[in-house]
């Protein structure tokens, strides 16, 4: 099943009649560059999903671009579920335009895991993840307007391998997701992988929203051979995949002989009874991987990987399935 | 002086085919409008109905503000609509202030209305025509024209004949600069132009105007490689129009029009300053195979002379003798064939 999820960028301007005749060639000339690079990046999302690498696609994400005048009370336009702001352009702060979305999303009353401002600054060289000082907004990415499409492009295409992978509707769930994915890479990607790309050196206590996608998108903005592009994409998956592996899977320490230590903690597990015997017929592993379908059947078995360091642990896992692997527990073994 | 201006909003007939689409198109249309319009609120008004407006203004750099904004606003959203601006006044009059509850409109009380409806309806390109009347004071402006074509439908002798007709338009790099933009610009109008081509040819050929437009406004970062005979740089809508000539031009021969894009393009590469007369020399050698060329070689005639101007015109023909009659000489000659 396809499902379109639309995220909303929306770029408050001021009060027009406020504004004097330069400021409204400037805001219109931003508007106008902003929406060809939205759809340059719907563009480009299509052709990610699409292109074969992914062996289904149950969620096909587009920016949805809106402008709105500040001041206009009348408006159709629907400005909730808001999740990327234009918060400023060059020497122009847009930030206080963005108070009452701000409110809505503190107070939790919006189905939104993520608030994300977007400073356009066209003196700025490469793009930079900071943390909002006042603490309104998930993360501040600094970029200019020719950067702006990959930033919108790995954002999506988080959200996409979000879904692809299955995992949770729940908003907290969502939520500790985006932290998840701050510590995968303050502990995965070296000193020089996070300034390349995000323009930052991170530490663990100050975390912000990363999109993981964004590796990979700058790798394909500069790739123009096709199979050098489809490997790249490839590894995207990889990536997010050994993520999930390392980060959101349910951890179980066993001892020597095979047996669960603290069952109680695991009980809740669909399928305890069958995860219990896996564990036991494969603990001859040191560590190793369970995948294990919602619906465990005969023929719809689970999927035991051995656990290899870094990225081919869970590829076998990807490649085996081509159509949709419904949802399952990533469960990871270990002896104490 | 007063300036004056009319639109259209070009496909609108193919947007009813679906409800939807032609609200959202119709939303787009209305929402630029708004947010662009008040560029004129010192120096003039904006009356909209339906997919068509009006534009007065007694300055020109508003009203050119104006049309350039909303043009490049519409291609952001795939529209596109076709402009005619010139010197005259509408006396705009609001039916309903008259007091009558029934009727809304407005009527104009200025005959200079009639000259602009008529040229905006024989105007059949996408972009702003720059009439005479004002190309002059264009000039005094920081806005640069470029030397476009359109193609005119027109029946002679029963049969029907497409014409190409020459105007100004107002450049692209004069708001679309960087090189990210002027790529998705270029995406844009090469994604819609093949959609309406599919269409029918006959949309097709609008877009023709908006070609030419874009090989005119950048025509920097030439680089020709003598040796192999090819290009090692050129600017994107440059490549992009030579590609649809070399790649495409026999596929598409029913796209009426298009065989006067390789004269637009021989037209920028004789004038740039980024290439010598050897390198030049060259090109022509190289572009002389093409069937478009080829079908003008002896009747360059009919190509308008903005597109291809008086001193280039003879720097073609000279080219081409130089190398076609070399090349005729040296085969009928040659005893090994």
């Amino acid at each position: 099943m396809k499902r379109e999820f639309e995220r909303k960028t929306i770029f408050l301007y001021p009060e027009i009649s406020t504004l004097g005749y330069d400021q409204l060639l400037m805001t219109n000339e931003l508007i106008t560059n902003i929406n060809l690079v939205v759809y340059s990046a719907n563009d480009l999302i299509k052709t990610i999903l699409t292109g074969g690498n992914f062996s289904f696609i149950n969620c096909l994400p587009t920016v949805f671009m809106q402008s709105v005048c500040e001041d206009k009370s009348n408006s159709d336009d629907d400005i909730t579920n808001v999740r990327i702001c234009i918060s400023g352009f060059n020497d122009i702060d847009y930030t206080e335009n963005y108070e009452k979305i701000i409110q809505k999303y503190k107070n939790e009353t919006s189905d939104i895991s993520h608030l994300v401002a977007i400073y356009i600054n066209q003196k700025a060289t490469r793009t930079r993840f900071i943390p909002d000082p006042k603490n309104q907004f998930d993360v501040i990415i600094e970029s200019n307007l020719e950067n702006l499409e990959n930033i919108l492009v790995a954002i999506m295409l988080d959200i996409s391998l979000y879904h692809y992978f299955l995992l949770s509707g729940d908003l907290k769930k969502r939520k500790d997701f985006n932290l998840y994915k701050y510590e995968y890479v303050c502990s995965t990607f070296s000193q020089q992988d996070q300034e390349k790309i995000y323009g930052n050196q991170f530490v663990k206590e100050q975390k912000l929203y990363l999109p993981l996608s964004l590796k990979a998108v700058k790798a394909l903005s500069i790739r123009t051979n096709k199979d050098r592009r489809t490997q790249t994409i490839t590894d995207l998956i990889s990536e997010y995949a050994n993520f999930l592996a390392d980060i959101v899977s349910h951890k179980i320490e066993i001892n020597e002989s095979g047996s669960i230590l603290n069952p109680n903690q695991h009980k809740s597990l669909l399928h305890y009874n069958q995860i219990e015997q896996i564990i036991k017929n494969n603990h001859s592993h040191n560590k190793f991987l369970i995948i294990v379908p919602d619906d465990l059947t005969d023929t719809n078995k689970e999927i035991v990987l051995p656990y290899i360091s870094d990225n081919e642990k869970i590829n076998p896992w990807i490649s085996k399935d081509n159509e949709d692997i419904g949802t399952y527990q990533i469960i990871l073994v270990s002896k104490r | 002086m007063s300036y004056i201006a009319y639109f259209d909003l070009v496909g609108t007939k193919g947007f009813c085919e679906s409800p939807e689409v032609y609200f959202e198109k119709m939303q787009h249309f209305k929402k630029a409008i708004e947010q662009i319009s008040w560029l004129v609120r010192e120096y003039g008004t904006v009356g909209v109905f339906s997919d068509c407006a009006y534009v007065e203004s007694s300055d020109l750099k508003c009203i050119l503000d104006f049309l350039v904004q909303l043009r490049d606003r519409l291609i952001s959203k795939g529209l596109f609509f076709n402009a005619v601006v010139k010197s005259g006044s509408l006396d705009p009059q609001d039916l309903k202030a008259k007091g009558s509850q029934h009727l809304f409109g407005v009527a104009f009380n200025n005959s200079s209305i009639a000259d602009l409806y008529i040229q905006q309806t024989k105007f059949k390109g996408l972009g702003i025509l720059i009439d005479r009347s004002i190309q002059e004071e264009v000039k005094e402006t920081a806005y640069t024209m470029t030397d476009c074509i359109f193609i005119e439908r027109r029946v002679i002798n029963n049969c029907i004949e497409y014409i190409p007709t020459s105007y100004k338009d107002i450049s692209f790099g004069c708001s679309i600069k960087s090189k990210k933009s002027i790529e998705i610009l270029l995406r844009m109008v090469l994604n819609v132009m093949f959609t309406s081509y599919i269409k029918s040819p006959k949309y097709g050929t609008y877009y023709v105007s908006i070609l030419s437009n874009l090989v005119r406004s950048y025509t920097q970062g030439f680089e020709w490689d003598m040796k192999k005979q090819k290009f090692t740089s050129m600017p994107l809508g440059f490549q992009s129009v030579n590609k649809i000539l070399s790649l495409y031009y026999d596929k598409m021969t029913d796209l009426s029009g298009l065989e006067y894009l390789a004269f637009v393009l021989l037209d920028v590469i004789y004038n740039s300053q980024d290439l010598n007369d050897e390198e030049k020399s060259s090109i022509t050698n190289s572009f002389s195979n093409y069937e478009c060329i080829k079908k003008y070689l002896h009747s360059l005639n009919s190509i308008p002379e903005n597109i291809f101007t008086g001193n280039n015109r003879n720097l073609f023909i000279k080219y081409c003798q130089d190398d076609l009659s070399s090349d005729f000489v040296e085969k009928v000659l040659d005893n090994n064939q």
